[in-house]
C-alpha cells in the first residue's frame, strides 16, 4: 500500500503561474540529509496530507515535473482550505506526503497520445509531454486544454517553445470564459468533434491513437462517454479524475 | 371543433438510473452490494498470484484483491476480494471483480485498462462523491496485477 | 417522478421500525389536529387588522404564551423561527453583530451542531476570534477549560445543552454559575459573556426553564418534539439586543420578517406543552428501554463500544461504533430490512468528513466510520427493540466477512507498514 507510506518533503522553490496558481518544488531528504527526488513515472501523483483539515486520506496532486528533470514538482490551483495551506508554504517548509503513486499512464510505447486536460489538470500532461519527448523526440502528441480563463492557460511560454522545436506536438488552448480574444487560444467550448469527429484537430492515426483524459469528474466522464460514444474502444482510453470538495 | 392535438411528452424509460446528485443508489449498485460477487471469505490458505492492497481503515475505505492468473501468464482465471467501506465501496470492486473475469477472464493488459469511468458505467452510475470507490476499486486490481508482474517478469 | 408515484413508494414501504428520533418526530395526533382549523378557515395574516386576522394574532400570541410557561419567561421573549437551525444562526449571528462593540471573542463547543460551527466560522471569517472548548472522550466540557478561556473581549458562549449524535447532556447550570462570577457589567447593565444553548435535542427530554438554567438564549425546535417541521422558538432574555436575520416586515418584534405560520406555531406550542408535561414518565419510560437496548447490543455484538457519558445522556440516544466495518452499509442493510437510523460515517456525509463529534472525542476515524445512531422515541416498544437485537448481528457479522480489515493480508500489511513507517 504505497499510499500509506508518509515521508517528508521540503519545499525548495515556488514558482507563481498566475494568481492563484502555483507550482512547488519539492525534495526529500535521505538519513545524512543529502537531498533526492523520489523515483516516479510521468502521469503519477503524491497524496498531501494536511490532517489538521479534518481530512485523514489527504489529497492526490499530480506532479508536474518530468522524471528527467530529477525535481519533484506540483502544480496547484488554490481554491479551499487544502489548497490554500499549499499556498501558503514557503521555501524551507516541511510537507507530509506520500511516495508518488498512480496508475495514469500508458504503457504502449508505439501509440500517438491525444491528451485532455480541464483547468489545473493540465499537470500531470506537462510531466508526460516533457518526457516523452526526451524519451522518443518523434512521437506524435496532442493536446487539449480547456479553461475558464486564459490566467488558468499555463504553461503558454513554455509549450509554444517546445511545439516550435517539435512539430510532432500540437497545443489546442480552450478557454471558455474570457471574452477578450488572446492570440493562439480557441474562445469556446471544447467539443468532442475537434477530438475526434468532424472537426478533428489533432488527426492522429485512429488505429494507434490512445487517449488520456485529466480533470474534473464531470469532465472526464463527458469526454469519456463522448469517446465511447464515437466508437473508441474502451481500452485506449485512461482516465484521471479527483472528487474536490 | 377541433380538439388540438397534446404534444406528448415520451419520457425515456429509466432503468433506475442513479442520480448523480442524489442520494440513491441504482439497483445495479444495489444487487452488487447486497449480493456481492467473488467473495474471498477465507483468505488464510487462498494461495493467489498477485494481491493487491489499497485505502486504509482511516479513509474508510480499504480493499483487498486477489487474482490467480493462467498458466501462459495471459489471463485473469480468477478474481477475489474483501471491501471495508460503503456500499459504492462494495458494490465497485465486486463489479470489478466481475468485469475482469467474465468471458473466460480479461488479460493483463486488458485489466490494466479498466477506468472508474467503465466500472461506473456498469454500474449505471454513482453519486459523484462516490467516485473516489470505484478508483480504489482500480487501483487495487492494479496493485495485483503489479504485484504479480513483479514476481513473474515477462521474457522480453 | 409524479406525486402520484411518490405517494405509491410510501404505501409501499412496508413496516418501518422507525429509530430515527433524534433525527425528526413523527406528528402527535392531537397536534395536527388542533394545527388543521388554521390552514382552513382560519387562514388568515396575523399583521391584518380585520378580525380574522385579529384572531390569528390571538392564535400566536396564546402559542407564545404555552411556550413561554414551559420554559418560564415572559413571552416577549419568545421568538418564532423557522426552525433550530435558523434559531442558532440568530443567535450567533445576532448578538455578534449586535454587541460588536463590546467584544469580538466567541466561546464554542466542540461538539456543537454545524448551525452553530458554520456561522461562528463565517463571523471568524469577517474579523472575530472563535475559541473551541474541547470535550473529554465521553463529551463532556470541561467547565474550568471553558471559563479560563473567558476573557474581556468574550461576548459570547455558547454550548449545548444535549448532544444530537452522542446524546451527552451538557452541565449546562454549572457553566453558567462558573461564567457569571467572572463575568463583568457592560454599559447597560448586561453581564457578558452572554451565554447560549442549543437545546433542540433536549425539548422534551429535559427541563427548559431557562430562569433555573440561568442561559441568556435559548434555541428549540418543533421537529423533536412530535410537532410540525418548519417551525423553530429563540429565546432571547429582556434586555438583550439583537440583529435581526430576516428583514422586511414588523413581525415578531421587528426581528424576524416573514408572514408567521399560524398552524405550524399552534402545533409547536401543543406539542411542547404535551411533550413537557410527559417528560418524566417518559424519560422514565425510555430510560429503562435504553438500556435493555445497550445491554443486548453489547451481549450480541461485544466488540461495539458505546459512544457518549454513560449517566448523563439522553433517555433515548443509543450510539454505537463496530469496528471493521462502515456506517453506510449497515444503514443500508438495516434499511433493507425496515430498520431506519443514522450514521456518523464520513462516507455518507457530503463532504466525505467523518462527524466532528465522534473526532473530538478522541475516537479514531476508523471506529468513527462504523458508527451508528439508535434515537428512540415515543412510539418505541421492546417488540422494535427485540427486532434490531435479532437483525443487526447478522449484518455485522455478514459485513465483517466482506470487509478487507478482517483479512490475514490486511494484518500483515498493517503490520508491515508499521515496520517501515520511520
Amino acid at each position: 500500500m504505497i499510499q500509506e507510506n508518509k515521508i517528508n518533503y521540503f519545499v525548495t522553490k515556488i514558482v507563481t503561474h498566475a494568481p492563484n496558481i502555483k507550482t512547488i518544488y519539492l525534495e526529500c531528504r535521505d538519513g545524512t540529509g543529502k537531498a533526492y527526488t523520489p523515483v516516479f513515472r510521468a502521469g503519477q501523483f503524491i497524496n498531501v496530507y494536511f490532517p489538521e483539515t479534518g481530512t485523514p486520506e489527504g489529497k492526490a496532486y499530480s506532479i508536474s515535473s518530468a522524471p528527467h528533470e530529477d525535481i519533484l514538482a506540483i502544480t496547484v490551483k488554490a481554491v479551499g482550505e487544502f489548497s490554500n495551506k499549499l499556498h501558503q508554504l514557503k521555501v524551507g517548509d516541511r510537507l507530509t506526503a506520500s511516495m508518488p503513486y498512480g496508475y495514469f499512464y500508458t504503457e504502449t510505447e508505439t501509440s500517438e497520445l491525444v491528451m485532455i486536460a480541464g483547468g489545473i489538470s493540465i499537470a500531470p500532461f506537462r510531466s508526460m509531454i516533457l518526457d516523452s519527448l526526451q524519451k522518443k523526440p518523434n512521437r506524435k502528441l496532442a493536446l487539449f486544454h480547456s479553461s475558464r480563463t486564459y490566467d488558468e492557460s499555463i504553461f503558454r511560454d513554455e509549450f509554444a517553445v517546445l511545439e516550435k522545436r517539435f512539430p510532432n506536438l500540437k497545443v489546442f488552448r480552450y478557454v471558455t470564459r474570457d471574452k477578450v480574444a488572446n492570440v493562439g487560444i480557441i474562445h469556446e467550448r471544447l467539443k468532442i468533434e475537434d477530438i475526434i469527429g468532424t472537426t478533428d484537430k489533432a488527426k492522429l492515426d485512429i488505429h494507434t491513437r490512445e487517449f488520456l483524459i485529466c480533470g474534473s469528474i464531470n469532465f472526464v466522464g463527458e469526454l469519456w462517454k463522448g469517446l465511447r460514444k464515437a466508437g473508441v474502444p474502451e481500452d485506449v482510453i485512461y482516465t484521471e479524475s479527483f472528487f474536490s470538495h | 371543433m377541433k380538439t388540438p392535438s397534446k404534444k406528448k411528452i415520451i419520457k425515456k424509460s429509466s432503468v433506475n438510473v442513479c442520480d448523480v446528485q442524489d442520494w440513491l443508489y441504482s439497483d445495479i449498485v444495489k444487487d452488487h452490494f447486497f449480493n456481492p460477487r467473488n467473495i474471498l471469505l477465507n483468505d488464510a490458505d487462498y494461495v493467489a498470484d498477485g494481491i493487491g492492497i489499497v485505502g486504509s481503515p482511516a479513509c474508510g475505505d480499504m480493499m483487498v484483491v486477489w487474482i490467480k492468473v493462467d498458466e501462459k501468464g495471459e489471463k485473469i482465471t480468477e478474481c477475489k476480494w474483501r471491501t471495508f467501506g460503503c456500499a459504492s465501496a462494495i458494490a465497485s470492486t465486486s463489479m470489478m471483480s466481475v468485469m475482469a473475469t467474465e468471458s473466460g477472464g480479461m488479460t493483463l493488459s486488458r485489466a490494466k485498462h479498466i477506468t472508474p469511468e467503465s466500472i461506473i458505467e456498469r454500474l449505471s452510475g454513482l453519486p459523484d462523491r462516490k467516485y473516489h470507490c470505484s478508483v480504489l476499486g482500480q487501483s487495487a486490481l492494479r496493485e495485483a496485477i503489479e504485484d504479480y508482474e513483479k514476481n513473474n517478469p515477462h521474457e522480453k | 417522478m409524479s406525486h402520484t408515484a411518490v405517494l405509491d413508494k410510501i404505501n409501499k414501504s412496508g413496516k418501518r421500525t422507525y429509530l430515527d428520533y433524534a433525527a425528526t418526530t413523527p406528528i402527535d395526533p392531537e397536534v395536527l389536529e388542533r394545527m388543521l382549523p388554521y390552514f382552513s378557515p382560519a387562514y388568515s395574516n396575523p399583521s391584518s387588522m380585520h378580525t380574522s386576522g385579529r384572531n390569528a394574532k390571538r392564535a400566536v400570541d396564546a402559542s407564545r404564551e404555552s411556550i413561554a410557561t414551559v420554559l418560564n419567561c415572559l413571552p416577549q421573549e419568545i421568538i418564532f423561527t423557522g426552525s433550530g437551525t435558523e434559531s442558532d444562526n440568530m443567535a450567533m449571528l445576532g448578538i455578534a453583530r449586535a454587541y460588536r462593540n463590546v467584544g469580538n471573542h466567541i466561546i464554542i463547543s466542540a461538539i456543537e451542531h454545524k448551525a452553530i460551527i458554520e456561522p461562528v466560522h463565517r463571523l471568524e471569517k469577517q474579523g472575530f476570534r472563535v475559541s473551541v472548548v474541547p470535550v473529554d472522550s465521553f463529551g463532556m466540557i470541561d467547565v474550568d477549560g471553558c471559563v479560563r478561556l473567558v476573557c474581556e473581549d468574550t461576548i459570547l458562549v455558547s454550548v449545548m445543552y444535549a448532544n444530537n449524535e452522542i446524546g451527552t447532556i451538557e452541565p449546562i447550570r454549572e457553566l453558567v454559575q462558573a461564567i457569571k462570577k467572572v463575568s463583568k457589567n457592560s454599559v447597560n447593565g448586561l453581564a457578558f459573556p452572554l451565554i447560549h444553548t442549543d437545546a433542540c435535542q433536549a425539548t422534551g427530554a429535559l427541563s427548559l426553564d431557562v430562569r433555573e438554567l440561568g442561559v441568556d438564549l435559548m434555541t428549540i425546535n418543533s421537529s423533536k418534539v412530535y410537532g410540525p417541521k418548519g417551525v423553530g422558538a429563540l429565546y432571547i432574555r429582556k434586555g438583550i439586543k439583537i440583529e435581526p436575520l430576516i428583514l422586511g416586515g414588523e413581525q415578531e418584534r421587528n426581528l424576524r420578517a416573514g408572514t408567521e405560520s399560524v398552524p405550524l406555531i399552534v402545533g409547536f406550542a401543543h406539542a411542547l406543552t404535551i411533550a413537557d408535561k410527559a417528560r418524566e414518565k417518559e424519560s422514565k419510560r425510555l430510560v429503562v428501554l435504553r438500556h435493555y437496548f445497550i445491554k443486548g447490543l453489547l451481549e450480541k455484538i461485544p466488540q461495539a463500544i458505546i459512544n457518549g457519558h454513560r449517566t448523563e445522556r439522553l433517555p433515548n440516544n443509543v450510539h454505537i461504533s463496530i469496528p471493521h466495518i462502515e456506517g453506510e452499509s449497515i444503514l443500508l442493510m438495516l434499511d433493507d430490512v425496515g430498520i431506519e437510523a443514522s450514521t456518523g460515517s464520513a462516507c455518507s456525509a457530503y463532504d466525505l468528513k467523518p462527524s466532528h463529534v465522534l473526532l473530538a472525542i478522541g475516537q479514531t476515524a476508523e471506529f468513527a466510520h462504523g458508527s451508528i445512531r439508535f434515537s428512540l422515541g415515543r412510539y418505541t416498544t421492546k417488540k422494535d427493540i427485540n427486532y434490531v437485537l435479532k437483525m443487526l448481528p447478522p449484518i455485522v457479522k455478514r459485513l465483517s466477512s466482506i470487509s478487507a480489515l478482517t483479512t490475514q493480508a490486511s494484518r500483515h500489511s498493517v503490520m508491515a507498514n508499521a515496520r517501515t513507517k520511520k
